[in-house]
């Protein structure tokens, strides 16, 4: 054969090869494309079907129909939604069988769909994207509409991946007819009530039916099954306390903020005492006592403070160590089992006087202190080694927690109360102390703070098969406080160790091949 | 077949041991992960490595390819590839043994980092299946840039246009996911489902899919299999 003929073989078969190279990657990827198989490597199984789920699927009494609207075009990462939805919706009915149907529509191509979102009040998802070296603004759905019996819920927009298992099995919950748990916001003695708390009622009032509660002046309804008792300013009188004892020892659940200084934060950051003798019905009605002092934690989360530079005010993230972070939690408990972290702001020491069914929940770190007072030093701005200098550090309780039988302080009922009475739901009280009121104010709720007091709820209302599945993926991983010295220790460590064990492996190998050299 | 494959895989990893500049890279990459990985963790306050993992591909961008810039470079630029040609070696296993080192030497890389999950696991609780997953997707993306860069290294001569051709393969690549929100829907739609950077970073959440394994390897083995045509094409010029 001559050379040129075999060479002619050789690039039609290099070509043929590389063609079919191509091919088969692009078929690969292709047929990868459309793969849903995925594996969940998380250690909570954040992307898997949670058991709560799972539970509220296999007690379905008939059909639900998930219906998911989404526009297709959308800029990403909103066009992996839609697959990320799929998936979701794909795992409720395998889990669901027949009684999960869903389906997967793009609205633009489809009139009827769009009268149902229009006739829902569906709103459309405003999308920025470039075309054509042009900014416009993209219009589309990315709505999920649940329909079940005669009822019908409507999950408008979905945002992101995250929490959307939770949402969707609410909406079944609520859906199918398990409700909403009732929560009363006390209104008395200068406490947070129904109309301040308007950021907890905007977050949870999905899956919270909330009401204003005067336990003072009117019965507690018996329709409730948990209540807020958000930071008592003054001392309560006996018709609050016994109608809150008689809600407590029905088997109702009960969550009191208590401490000795709300925050202050119009204008600056400041607190302002509470009666001295605001909290002392805790300690005779539920044998907790507020401690005298302000905790202070090194183990502490971050503000945003207006700092002076010279002629201009910059705005600086500030470790707060009025602004816990409390790392040790109960990791037995259902309310923080999953919680590896909380934000408590302007936290007041608790102590437990009566032992019986009441145990500790949260509690500071090592390096917390107590500032006793009033008044309070919270200035931001103070140095943090200023404020540890000196002070003895210690651990503090922060929130109590308790489950048994109830105690009865008041044994008669005060004049004009006779008659009130309250159904009987269980023998277990349960109810929750957490060392600060000012919690669930508006400016100081984050989503950390929200997860463990809507755990709180649940677990009140006895709804705790939704504990776990809120908790998926929100909990935190805190590093512990280290001091500077031991960080840049660490930092030094990560920078110098490996480096230097290459530079030494080849310092060795260097030395090794000169003396095979010399030999 | 697989005795020549492993005496040319033997035969990078000795130079690559006997020669200052196996050492010079792998410090230097070593050097910068520790000062990323450090840089922000204590800011964050988390146990995770997702932040180190974020700027995994800009490190392996600048580092994969001066692993892989000499390896066929150097042998046509020495003269050796012609006497390798006349070995009874096949171009398939010249490259095969190429690419194990080029992924071998990056995968000791990434391997010793390991050591930074190790710490954090000592300071705080991690999550170990996440972090897993995020060695899987840096693994992979290694694969990816040794292959690429292997390609750019059958393109030249010279060790140092190659480094230059296989950074600025990797680098579109990398531009190509980075600016994906100003290119039209279709093509980010396409971009996200075939991009191997879209892969990576879908990885590090702690779910691993058949289409994230899959999609990086078919790339590899793409740009493997034009490093290959590239050599062949030498028997018929």
């Amino acid at each position: 054969m001559a050379v040129s003929d075999r060479r002619r073989i050789i690039r039609r078969k290099a070509w043929l090869a590389l063609l079919l190279t191509v091919a088969f990657c692009v078929a690969s990827i292709l047929a990868a494309s459309w793969s849903h198989v995925r594996w969940d490597w998380t250690e909570e199984r954040l992307y898997t079907l949670s058991d709560s789920t799972r539970s509220v699927l296999n007690q379905l009494d008939a059909p639900i129909r998930i219906t998911a609207y989404i526009t297709s075009g959308l800029p990403q990462p909103y066009g992996l939604m839609r697959r990320f939805i799929e998936d979701m919706l794909q795992a409720y009915h395998e889990e669901g069988g027949d009684k999960v149907a869903f389906s997967v529509i793009d609205p633009s191509n489809d009139p009827e769909a769009m009268t149902t979102l229009t006739a829902l009040n569906v709103p459309k998802v405003r999308v920025q994207l470039v075309e054509n070296d042009q900014a416009r603004v993209k219009q589309g759905y990315l709505a999920i509409v649940l329909e079940y019996l005669d009822k019908r819920e409507v999950l408008p927009v979905i945002g992101s991946e995250t929490g959307l298992e939770y949402l969707l099995t609410s909406k079944i919950r609520k859906i199918t007819g398990k409700g909403r748990p009732r929560i009363g916001i006390v209104d008395a003695y200068g406490s947070d009530g129904y109309d301040r708390l308007r950021r907890l009622r905007q977050l949870a009032g999905e899956d919270y039916d909330f009401v204003s509660v005067d336990p003072s002046a009117k019965p507690i309804p018996s329709d409730l099954d948990a209540l807020i008792v958000a930071g008592l300013e003054q001392e309560p009188g006996e018709p609050f306390r016994y109608r809150l004892q008689q809600f407590r020892l029905s088997g109702r659940g009960l969550l009191v903020l208590a401490g000795n200084a709300k925050a202050a934060l119009a204008d600056e950051i400041s607190v302002r005492p509470v009666q001295a003798k605001a909290n002392e019905w805790l300690k005779a009605d539920l044998g907790v006592a507020v401690e005298p002092g302000l905790v202070l934690d090194r183990q502490s989360g971050r503000i945003l403070v207006n700092q002076p530079r010279g002629m201009f005010m910059l705005q600086a993230a500030v470790d707060y160590p009025f602004l816990l972070r409390v790392t040790d939690v109960d990791d037995a408990h259902p309310v923080t089992r999953h919680l590896k972290g909380v934000q408590i702001p302007f936290a007041s020491p608790l102590a437990i006087v009566r032992e019986q069914g009441s145990r500790p929940l949260l509690s500071s770190s090592a390096y917390s202190a107590i500032q006793q007072g009033p008044p309070f030093d919270v200035d931001p701005l103070k140095p943090m080694r200023e404020r540890f200098d000196g002070a003895h550090l210690q651990r503090s309780l922060i929130a109590v927690v308790h489950e048994g039988a109830g105690r009865k302080v008041i044994e008669r009922a005060p004049k004009g109360l006779e008659k009130e009475g309250m159904d009987k739901r269980g023998d277990t009280v349960r109810w929750v102390v957490i060392g600060t009121p000012s919690m669930l104010e508006d400016e100081l709720l984050d989503e950390n703070g929200l997860m463990f007091v809507l755990n709180t709820l649940d677990w009140l209302s006895g709804q705790e098969d939704m504990i776990d599945l809120r908790s998926r993926g929100g909990g935190q991983r805190p590093l512990p406080v280290l001091e500077d010295i031991e960080r840049n220790l660490w930092k030094t460590v990560w920078m110098l160790v490996l480096p230097g064990a290459v530079i030494a492996a080849g310092l060795w190998r260097w030395r090794v091949l000169r003396r095979r050299r010399r030999a | 077949m697989m005795s020549s494959f492993w005496a040319l895989h033997g035969k990078e990893w000795r130079i690559s041991l006997d020669t200052p500049l196996g050492y010079v890279v792998a410090t230097a990459f070593l050097f910068a992960s520790g000062f990323f990985f450090g840089k922000n963790l204590f800011l964050y306050g988390q146990a995770d490595m997702r932040g180190y993992f974020g700027v995994l591909p800009l490190l392996l961008m600048f580092f994969t390819p001066a692993v892989t810039m000499r390896l066929i470079a150097d042998e046509r630029h020495d003269g050796t590839f012609e006497l390798l040609a006349t070995m009874p070696v096949s171009t398939l296993t010249i490259i095969a043994a190429k690419f194990a080192f080029a992924w071998g030497q990056v995968g000791l890389w990434l391997l010793m980092t390991s050591v930074y999950a190790g710490s954090l696991a000592l300071l705080g609780d991690v999550d170990g299946g996440q972090i897993a997953a995020g060695y899987v997707a840096a693994f992979l993306l290694a694969a990816f840039y040794a292959s690429v860069g292997l390609f750019a290294s059958s393109l030249s001569s010279r060790s140092i246009v190659a480094y230059v051709i296989g950074f600025v393969l990797v680098l579109a690549f990398f531009l190509l996911g980075a600016t994906a929100g100003t290119l039209p829907v279709g093509w980010q739609d396409v971009l996200a489902l075939v991009s191997p950077l879209a892969h990576f970073d879908r990885m590090l959440r702690g779910v691993v899919g058949l289409d994230d394994l899959v999609i990086p390897l078919a790339w590899t083995l793409l740009f493997l299999g034009l490093s290959w045509f590239q050599l062949e094409r030498r028997q018929w010029q």
